[in-house]
C-alpha cells in the first residue's frame, strides 16, 4: 500500500539533505546525486514498506541510497565529472568555511572522490553520517571485517594523499 | 582508547564532510513524481516479489499438474507395450504348438484342414 501524501511529505523534508550529501559524496556528480535522490524516495513512497519508526526509515533510505548510487557510479564506469566539484566551489564553501578552512574541505572532497567505491561509501558512512563500523555493516549486509578493512585503507589512502599536499595541516 | 574512538585526522574528516543542503526545490520535484505518471515506472519493491511468487506458484502448479499427467500416460503406454510383448509371445507360443501338433498328425497320417 502506497504511503500517505502528508506523511510522504513530512519525510521527504526530514530526510533530503542526508539522501543528497549521501548520493552526492557517492557519486561525486550533483545532477546524478539529485536522479539517486529522488529514485531512493519514489521508492520508499511506492514500496510498501511498514516502517515504524524515524530509525528505520532513516536506515531503510540510507541503504537504499547507497545502492542506487554505487550502481549509478557503475553505469557511467567512469570518474565523477567536475560538475561536484564546481557545485561544492560555488554554492556550499562558504558555508563549510565557518568551521573550517574552504581549502581543506574542497582538497579532502576531492582526495574521497579519488578513493575506490567501497572505501568511499564506507568513508561517507563513517565520516559525514558518523555512524559506527557495526552499523555500516548492518546497512550494507556486509562482514563487520570488510568494513574495518574499507575504512582503515580508505583512511590510509587519504592520509597518504593528504599528508603529500597538505603537511601543514596533518600530523 | 574505545576501538571505534576517532583521531585528530578523522575528527577533522568529520568536519570537512557535513551534511550538504539539497537543490533548491528536490522536494517539490519528489512531490510532483510521485502524484504523476512517471512514478508509476518504478517498480514497487514489496510487491515485486508477491506478484512474483503468485505467478511462481500457478506455473509450479501447472508443472506438477502437467508432471502428474505426463507420468500418468508413460506407465500407461508403458503397461500397453508389456500387454502387447505378452499378447505377441502367447501367440507364436500358440503357433508352435498348432504346428507341431498339425505335424504329429500329418505324420499319423492324420490331414486336417488350415
Amino acid at each position: 500500500m502506497a504511503m500517505d501524501g502528508t506523511e510522504f511529505r513530512r519525510l521527504v523534508e526530514t530526510h533530503q539533505r542526508m539522501v543528497f550529501s549521501l548520493a552526492l559524496r557517492v557519486t561525486g556528480e550533483s545532477g546524478v546525486a539529485e536522479e539517486v535522490a529522488q529514485d531512493a524516495f519514489l521508492a520508499l513512497f511506492r514500496s510498501g514498506e511498514r516502517l515504524e519508526s524515524e530509525d528505520h526509515v532513516r536506515f531503510w533510505l540510507r541503504r537504499v541510497t547507497v545502492h542506487r548510487a554505487t550502481d549509478a557510479l557503475r553505469r557511467r564506469s567512469r570518474q565523477p565529472e567536475a560538475a561536484a566539484e564546481e557545485w561544492m566551489e560555488e554554492d556550499h564553501a562558504e558555508e563549510n568555511s565557518a568551521a573550517l578552512n574552504a581549502a581543506i574541505v574542497a582538497l579532502l572532497e576531492e582526495l574521497l572522490r579519488g578513493l575506490p567505491e567501497a572505501m568511499r561509501v564506507a568513508v561517507v558512512l563513517r565520516y559525514q553520517e558518523e555512524m559506527s563500523p557495526p552499523e555500516i555493516a548492518a546497512l550494507l549486509g556486509q562482514p563487520l571485517a570488510t568494513v574495518k578493512s574499507n575504512l582503515q585503507r580508505g583512511l590510509q589512502m587519504l592520509r597518504r594523499k593528504a599528508a603529500v599536499t597538505m603537511k601543514e595541516y596533518v600530523r | 582508547m574505545n576501538e571505534f574512538e576517532q583521531d585528530e585526522f578523522e575528527r577533522e574528516l568529520t568536519r570537512a564532510l557535513p551534511r550538504v543542503d539539497a537543490p533548491e526545490g528536490l522536494a517539490v520535484r519528489i512531490m510532483e513524481r510521485a502524484a504523476g505518471p512517471a512514478a508509476a515506472k518504478i517498480v514497487p519493491i514489496r510487491r515485486w516479489p508477491v506478484v512474483q511468487q503468485r505467478w511462481f506458484g500457478g506455473a509450479l502448479a501447472a508443472a506438477l499438474a502437467l508432471g502428474v499427467f505426463a507420468g500418468e500416460q508413460l506407465h500407461r503406454r508403458h503397461k500397453q507395450e508389456l500387454a502387447d510383448q505378452q499378447f505377441a509371445t502367447a501367440v507364436r507360443i500358440t503357433d508352435q504348438a498348432l504346428d507341431q501338433t498339425r505335424a504329429q498328425l500329418l505324420r499319423a497320417g492324420i490331414q486336417i484342414s488350415q
